[in-house]
């Protein structure tokens, strides 16, 4: 998993409803401190789409992006879930 | 209310529709306009437009792409390895490298030089926030005036506009503050005009400066001259109306003076902020004009239909109406308001809506500034298209050339899988990866020569600032990317093409010996080159001609002094105390320097046609002090003596019918429009009066006496030290007058200024025939060096069966010669042809001769000559021991 792949199913996991490409980019720019390109970020979507990680749904024919259950399975795998357990414990 | 108008840049939109997958299409475009929006709101408008065109070319790869024909074509992941092959070639082959990007380096510079010209008429009025509706109403006649009652018919009878605003210029004289003095240009304005633009005011309410008769805005740098640092609102100056040329701006046309009264000012406005085609001093609010009409210091034109010279008419059209329907209007205004089809002045007129946006670009007939009419460009482009052709033949050339050298390749390529269409892309990489080489090496180019354009006479007028915005470096890529692909076509389609089996058998050398194409281009360079020289050398001659031009009256020592609406007995009386002054006569123009009066005139009771003389305001002293011989006849008599006396040239007496000058004498002629019974009181030999690029042949000229019209003071002087005669000249001026500044020119100097227009002419086609003459002699040098390296192992053998050196270099040479020579014998009568055709145009010219001609043969034969010989010569030198041995 790219670290792009890895802070979109994060920033998604953090959401309790879905988001737009363009809100996805903001928290994204705003995690990762870096301008992200919208087509970057389409790209990595249509991939994890592709993967079945993230579902879409149609709001006014835009397209809303939310993690499935797959995607919180594949993600608890990876290491910044462990990391981001690792700092909770450490400020618990 | 700016961000409110700001839209995602149509060509980055356009682009983006040209490749991305439909099924993305509306998905990817509402999201970038979502983020535009947000840009411009949370950023800058200009931000955002970058933005939005880094984001588009983000989606330039392949999972956005529209499956086509290109996609079959380009392998993605063949780009990088193109991009590789292309700058390793590139280094491999440094001397053709250089050529090529040396050749297309120094045409593009002048093809960016254009570009920024184009992208600074570009930014003229780009900062009105409601640029996209506002219209200027145009005549069908080409002219940029209309009637000054047009903005309001538009606005109060039809419901396209949602302003309307008219300017029209007006004040141009002396605004006097105490003892401060500024000359003051401008246009007589309506509160409407600060809705409809988006002129700001530093000083003032711009709802309501303009409501009050007398009362005006001007410009921070007319209120620094007069009132300094003090604040200029509620401030007043005295106004004297010498009717100064405005909108275009030539020294010394005017009238005396007419005070017009005393002017508060409700605004100031820093001109220096905006780029607009319109430029003043101040804006004098409309209302004052009723007053000014009333008291006869104005005509009265409110509501003259046929009147049509002076007034600007501005219509902000609704938000939902469209220019059509614009246009719906005004013909329909026309219509109602012309009825008279007899009237030979407004038979079949129209108004025509030009966008704000265009004026700069669109000179029309009595616009507002100076600037470059669209005939400029066009020739520039054209100059600068056929200089960056010759640099894209150099690499066509050597591409084709080259084309053995890569053959082995294009079959290992062929063989290997690679379709016709992915050699094509790679060869066309290459040429891009060159071109974008070559662009880096313009830019430094320009460097050099964008100082060196702004350095020219012309552009005190034109003002070019040439600005490097990102958009503009956005533009030099995109050109050197066209740039590229036009230089690398043929040779891409050529090269493609090959037979993998011939080449892997190298069974090309069959091919060898068709230069058809190249000995085409390479003659083609030449003729260029020759026809360049040829006109620079016409055109210095011609300026030259010019310089020494016998104009029929004297110019040295005579020093022209500016009245500024001063009476010029009092400023004669005064410099009799100048004992250096030798003469000194009065006019209303000086001669040959632009500017003239016509009056018509023919015999009294007679059927024939009104001749068409310029008319000269001079007294009695003019024809004296320029040394013009009185031929019958005497001169001109005191005004008060006989006011209907005049004088006319030779050329108007035989026009006018007269045999002999003595039979003339004491004849009336009639004058048309005023019917005046004029008196000759003599006849004086012809001299040249119009601008001698103006001039078709020697025009009838008719001297009066009209002390009222006197403009100039014709100063003769014997000294030999001319400034300090000027400065005592000066200080008698200072003596009658404190307020206007002393302004003279000695009269030679301004007749050689009129030429200057002409030697920057002769710069830039010296500069254009520079540049055709190296890029044509780089493609010579690289084909002679190509030649000569192919056939290394050739001259080996001849020169072991004993050929000499001499027959060595003749026969390498033999090729370019004949091309050199077919060059030449086309180039030169295309130049003969062609340049006779703009010196026919003069009356005053050389003649194109058999000199120009010899001249840029013999300079582009010893260029040719070197270049080929630098190569061969050095070829037949070569120890054929080392030639023969490689093998």
């Amino acid at each position: 998993m790219t670290d792009l792949e890895e802070e979109v199913l994060f920033q998604l996991s953090r959401q309790e409803r879905e988001l737009s490409v363009i809100a996805l980019a903001e928290r994204l720019s705003l995690g990762m401190k870096s301008l992200i390109l919208l087509a970057t970020l389409y790209q990595t979507l249509f991939q994890l789409e592709e993967r079945a990680l993230i579902g879409v749904s149609y709001v006014h024919a835009k397209k809303r992006y939310r993690i499935t259950n797959q995607g919180v399975a594949a993600w608890q795998r990876d290491w910044k879930f462990y990391r981001e357990h690792v700092n909770e414990y450490a400020r618990g | 209310m700016r961000e409110g108008n700001q839209h995602p840049p149509r060509s980055a939109q356009r682009f983006l529709h040209l490749f991305l997958r439909r099924d993305l299409a509306e998905e990817v475009s509402g999201d970038l306009d979502e983020r535009f929006s947000k840009l411009v709101r949370t950023r800058s408008a200009i931000r955002a437009k970058i933005d939005y065109w880094i984001q588009v070319i983000n989606y330039l790869r392949p999972f956005a792409l529209r499956k086509g024909r290109l996609q079959k074509i380009i392998y993605y992941s063949m780009v990088g390895s193109y991009v590789k092959i292309g700058w390793r070639n590139i280094v491999k082959y440094k001397a053709f490298s250089a050529i090529n990007v040396f050749g297309l380096a120094l045409a593009m510079s002048v093809c960016m030089l254009i570009i920024l010209m184009l992208a600074d008429q570009r930014r003229y009025d780009d900062f009105h926030a409601k640029a996209d509706r506002i219209y200027r109403m145009t005549l069908s006649s080409n002219y940029a005036t209309t009637p000054q009652p047009l903005a309001a018919a538009i606005k109060n009878n039809y419901t396209v506009a949602e302003e309307t605003t008219v300017l029209v210029p007006g004040p141009a004289g002396d605004a006097v503050y105490q003892t401060k003095l500024a000359d003051m240009r401008g246009y007589f304005a309506e509160p409407s005009f600060f809705s409809l633009f988006s002129f700001a005011l530093e000083k003032g309410d711009a709802a309501t400066a303009l409501q009050q008769p007398y009362t005006a805005v001007i410009s921070q740098q007319l209120a620094v001259k007069l009132y300094g640092n003090d604040d200029p609102i509620g401030k007043t100056f005295d106004f004297s109306d010498r009717q100064l040329s405005f909108p275009q701006r030539f020294d010394g046309v005017g009238a005396p003076a007419v005070s017009w009264g005393t002017f508060t000012v409700t605004g100031v406005m820093d001109e220096s902020k905006y780029k607009s085609h319109l430029t003043f001093d101040v804006l004098m609010s409309a209302a004052t004009q009723p007053s000014l009409i009333t008291a006869k210091k104005i005509e009265d034109r409110m509501n003259a239909w046929d009147w049509f010279y002076r007034p600007y008419t501005f219509v902000l059209l609704k938000e939902n109406k469209s220019v059509a329907e614009l246009q719906t209007a005004l013909d329909d205004l026309a219509t109602r308001t012309y009825t008279d089809k007899k009237n030979e002045q407004t038979k079949d007129l129209r108004f025509i809506p030009q966008k704000l946006s265009e004026i700069q670009l669109n000179l029309r007939g009595n616009d507002t500034n100076n600037r470059m009419p669209k005939v400029g460009y066009q020739f520039l482009i054209i100059l600068a298209s056929v200089i960056m052709l010759t640099a894209c033949f150099n690499y066509t050339n050597l591409s084709v050339a080259r084309a053995l050298t890569r053959a082995k390749e294009i079959g290992v390529r062929k063989v290997t899988g690679a379709q016709r269409g992915s050699i094509i892309f790679q060869f066309l990489s290459e040429s891009v990866v060159t071109s974008l080489i070559a662009l880096l090496l313009a830019a430094g180019f320009l460097l050099l020569l964008a100082p060196a354009f702004k350095g020219l006479w012309l552009n005190k007028f034109l003002q070019f600032e040439l600005p490097a915005t990102p958009g503009v470096y956005g533009a030099f890529v995109a050109f050197a990317v066209l740039i590229g692909l036009i230089a690398g076509i043929y040779p891409a389609f050529y090269l493609s093409k090959y037979n993998p089996v011939k080449t892997l058998r190298k069974q090309l050398g069959s091919q060898r010996g068709k230069l058809g194409l190249r000995k085409t281009l390479s003659v083609s360079q030449f003729v260029i080159s020759l026809f360049f020289i040829t006109t620079a050398i016409l055109v210095y001659r011609q300026f030259s001609y010019f310089m020494k031009f016998d104009y029929g009256f004297k110019t040295a020592n005579i020093v022209n002094v500016e009245l500024q609406g001063m009476d010029f007995e009092k400023f004669k009386n005064e410099l009799s105390a100048v004992p250096e002054v030798t003469g000194i006569s009065a006019t209303d123009i000086i001669p040959a320097t632009g500017t003239n009066n016509g009056i018509d005139i023919k015999k009294p009771g007679t059927q024939d046609e009104y001749i068409q003389t310029t008319v000269l305001q001079t007294d009695e002293n003019f024809l004296n002090n320029l040394d013009v011989k009185i031929l019958a006849g005497k001169n001109l008599p005191p005004r008060a003596e006989a006011p209907n006396a005049i004088l006319v040239s030779k050329k108007a007496l035989e026009k006018l019918g007269f045999v002999n000058a003595h039979d003339a004498i004491g004849q009336t002629v009639e004058a048309r429009w005023s019917n005046e019974q004029l008196v000759i009181a003599g006849v004086f030999e012809d001299f040249t009066y119009r601008v001698l690029l103006n001039t078709r042949e020697a025009s009838p000229i008719v001297l009066r006496n009209q002390p009222a019209a006197f403009q100039y003071a014709n100063v003769k002087i014997a000294t030999n030290d001319p400034m300090a005669t000027v400065k005592k000249l000066e200080a008698q001026w200072k003596k009658i007058d404190v307020i206007h500044p002393f302004k003279y020119e000695f009269f030679d100097q301004q007749l050689a200024s009129m030429q200057q227009g002409v030697l920057d002419l002769v710069k830039v086609l010296g500069f254009i025939a520079f540049l055709a003459i190296a890029i044509s002699c780089l493609g010579l040098l690289g084909m002679a060096t190509y030649t000569t390296e192919r056939r290394t192992k050739e001259i080996g053998i001849r020169k072991v069966l004993g050929a000499e050196d001499g027959a060595i270099a003749r026969l390498l040479s033999k090729e370019f010669m004949t091309m050199l020579m077919l060059a030449i014998f086309i180039g030169v009568p295309l130049s003969y042809f062609v340049n006779n055709m703009w010196l026919q145009q003069l009356t005053a010219r050389v003649e194109f001769g058999i000199g120009t001609a010899i001249t840029g043969v013999l300079i582009l034969l010893t260029l040719g000559i070197i270049t080929i010989g630098s190569q061969t010569f050095r070829a037949s030198k070569a120890n054929p021991v080392n030639s023969l041995k490689s093998e």
